[in-house]
């Protein structure tokens, strides 16, 4: 039972993590002019700061996350935040995910796991 | 004359778009596999840190923290710049090139051992990112390419 909590956690914060980085693209895309003047706009976009919370509260789920699952599991199952990402993008930035695509980050995701399942 | 302007202008416009796209996407995924190398640089520098220093608080005096920490924030806007550039369904996966660096890095630098787990998981890394770099660009070749076509037609219509 603690499992699935543990899993449902997990989710939880790939999704609080992919959530993040969308809000990073945002930021991105809202910014202009040369490099210094880009870090000040970044720094003073809301969106940018509700990134840093998001990731922030990711790794928080992360963490709890840990006490119950080992590391080996947990880790490669973080990886879910590209297939959150890769929807997001494709329903609000209008991106055509191909199917290349959705095949490239599943092979990532089975690279990390093998990684992981070599370390454990 | 004056109407067969106004009916190619649109069309070059969008070559152009296409144009501009296609290179921001590769400059995108370029800049994001420059921001992995440069994650890759700070794990060296730290992990050479807190090999060479005795207690905690010395660490934190070490330069070479210090250095990791300004290599971590380049990486950071690395990384933005690369967002605004290209797509974040294609970029972010890119950044788990991040792993097979320090990974080639453990083995190269640091003496450690390699599974064959592991060895097969970087390639498969490796195979992902590449799959996603490649056709994310040739997606954008196509799209030029469909332009160049539509400006063939509007300039025989």
């Amino acid at each position: 039972m603690e499992f699935i909590v543990a899993l449902l956690l997990l989710v939880v914060g790939t999704w609080l993590s992919a959530t993040g980085m969308f809000m990073l693209k945002l930021t991105a895309d809202s910014l202009k002019g040369g490099i210094a003047d880009g870090i000040i706009s970044m720094l003073l976009h809301w969106r940018f700061w509700l990134a840093c919370t998001l990731y922030g509260a990711s790794f928080l789920f992360y963490l709890v996350v840990l006490r119950e699952l080992p590391i080996s599991i947990a880790y490669p199952l973080t990886s879910m935040n590209y297939i959150w990402a890769a929807l997001l993008a494709r329903r609000y930035l209008g991106e055509r995910v191909d199917s290349w695509r959705w095949t490239g980050i599943g092979l990532i995701i089975v690279g990390i796991t093998l990684i992981s399942v070599g370390h454990a | 004359m004056s109407a067969k302007r106004t009916r190619n202008k649109p069309a070059a416009d969008d070559r152009r778009r296409e144009d501009d796209s296609r290179r921001s996407q590769r400059r995108g995924v370029l800049l994001v596999v420059i921001s992995t190398l440069l994650v890759a640089l700070t794990h060296i520098l730290l992990k050479v840190a807190v090999g060479r220093s005795d207690s905690v608080m010395l660490l934190l005096f070490d330069p070479l923290l210090v250095a990791a920490l300004i290599v971590t924030f380049a990486g950071g806007m690395l990384l933005v710049y690369a967002l605004k550039h290209g797509e974040l369904s294609a970029l972010y996966p890119i950044i788990s090139l991040g792993f097979v660096w320090v990974a080639l890095e453990g083995v190269l630098l640091f003496d450690e051992k390699l599974s064959p787990f592991g060895i097969a998981g970087i390639l498969t890394i490796i195979a992902g990112v590449s799959l996603i770099g490649h056709t994310s660009m040739r997606q954008a070749d196509r799209g030029r390419k469909k332009a160049h076509n539509s400006t063939d037609t509007a300039r025989r219509a």
